[in-house]
């Protein structure tokens, strides 16, 4: 008991400044990371030419700032998220939201999932699920539709069907690497050509709709 | 500069009456004139190579000193506990009848182990907590029926055709201990594993914990049950 003493009492000056400012590091890292902002980079050429376009080439992939405050509270369209895959949960994706819940999605049909290239393929078993769309999908309550920004090689809701709003962890803020991207937000000027029929939101107040009812007592 | 928040104000005195040097001041001893408070470049530089002899920085002051080494450690608190319920074990207080009578409808803490998140390690049977597939923000305690490729009724047993479904890969299916009074996977689907936050492994009511047992058993028809 006395050696350990007086063996923490000798090291007492490396307790003090080496182990003690790295649990700091540690601690105040994690906590960010989980709750308030992480880096990842985006690996698989799903949002080509978007994120990562030199990947195939040159192995390169873009690293991202992924704001991870209040992360699934505010999802709108057109923000590229990262959340948690539906059938593996270990991984995560990386993917641009569509639609929200309530909207329709006016499916694709460039994107229907086959095996293969973009020329045709054989079908896979999510070809099926994706024909029982009828090419209508109604995104349900509390869920999102995703897809990838390169529709020739992306496995997203048209594989999967919409994922739930809470295995979204973060909305993306701006490329950190490579240097030359640094700052920039690539993802903002797409248009994508998957059209969606919008949710009527009504925002009325309850006043509002009481002053609208009509003589039948209907708004 | 944390290091110079922390330590305790021993050298107040050191701070205010910096060292003599012998054959220095001696001539100006007898005017006894307060040190200037303007930092010189001799004082500023004075602890830079040993930076842990210098005095506190705000060794003037002992509230503050306190304040800040208070506001200091409760921020270190603050952090250890966040890694720990996030990560390891967590106390959380659970409402809603619809796993009695396993869990009470209000009371009753649970203790969530944060090492099976994501499914890893869960089995058919376990109670586990999960982030809501509908209601984002909420969470909910139910008990898993059926791992990926397992074949599970869809429905309530007893009541319509008994049609059975194949939980996909990286899913599994929950269903509250109390059939009739639970909005499960029957209701919204397969559960994703991804949002499973933990596995539930004790619960206190209110002051006698107790295990809970993860094993399926035959269910319990209580008399009274209002079809």
């Amino acid at each position: 008991m006395s050696t350990v003493l007086t063996s923490l009492r000798r090291y007492r000056r490396t307790l003090w400044h080496i182990a003690l400012p790295s649990l700091w590091v540690t601690a105040s890292a994690i906590f960010i990371n989980d709750n308030i902002m992480e880096i990842t980079s985006v690996t698989g050429d799903s949002m080509a030419p978007t994120l990562s376009p030199d990947q195939d080439t040159t192995g390169r992939s873009d690293y991202i700032a992924w704001n991870k405050w209040n992360a699934n509270t505010s999802v709108k369209r057109g923000d590229v998220v990262f959340f948690g895959l539906p059938s593996r949960p270990e991984d995560t994706g990386v993917k641009r939201v569509i639609a929200v819940e309530g909207d329709t999605v006016l499916l694709d049909p460039r994107r229907r999932p086959k095996n293969g290239n973009a020329n045709g393929g054989p079908d896979v078993p999510e070809s099926k699920s994706w024909d029982a769309w009828m090419g209508r999908a109604k995104v349900p309550e509390g869920h999102v539709w995703v897809e990838g920004d390169n529709w020739r090689k992306s496995k997203d809701s048209n594989w999967y069907g919409p994922i739930s709003r809470s295995l979204i962890l973060g909305k993306a803020m701006a490329v950190v690497l490579p240097t030359e991207k640094f700052g920039s937000k690539p993802w903002e000027k797409f248009n994508t050509r998957t059209r969606v029929v919008r949710t009527q939101v009504d925002t009325r107040t309850d006043l509002e709709l009481l002053d609208a009812l009509g003589p039948n007592g209907t708004v | 500069m944390l290091r110079s928040c922390l330590r305790r104000p021993y050298t107040i005195q050191h701070a205010i009456t910096p060292p003599t040097r012998i054959g220095l001041r001696v001539r100006n001893a007898s005017t006894n004139k307060p040190p200037s408070t303007e930092p010189t470049p001799r004082k500023l530089l004075r602890y830079t190579l040993k930076p842990w002899a210098a005095p506190p920085l705000l060794a003037r002051y002992p509230l503050a000193h306190q304040t800040v080494q208070f506001l200091i450690y409760g921020l270190a608190g603050c952090l250890a506990f966040h890694i720990f319920f996030e990560y390891f074990y967590v106390l959380e207080g659970a409402y809603g009848i619809s796993m009695l009578p396993t869990i009470a409808s209000s009371g009753d803490c649970l203790l969530i182990s944060k090492y099976y998140r994501r499914g890893r390690q869960l089995g058919v049977g376990d109670v586990v907590s999960y982030k809501h597939p509908i209601k984002a923000g909420e969470y909910a305690v139910k008990r898993i029926l059926g791992m990926p490729g397992d074949f599970v009724v869809a429905e309530t047993p007893g009541k319509g055709v008994g049609r059975m479904i194949q939980v996909p890969e990286g899913h599994c299916w929950v269903v509250g201990d109390n059939l009739t009074w639970s909005r499960d996977s029957r209701m919204f689907g397969p559960l994703p594993l991804a949002l499973v936050t933990g596995k539930v492994l004790a619960k206190c009511s209110p002051l006698w914990p107790t295990r809970l047992e993860h094993e399926l058993k035959p269910a319990v028809i209580e008399e009274g049950d209002v079809d």
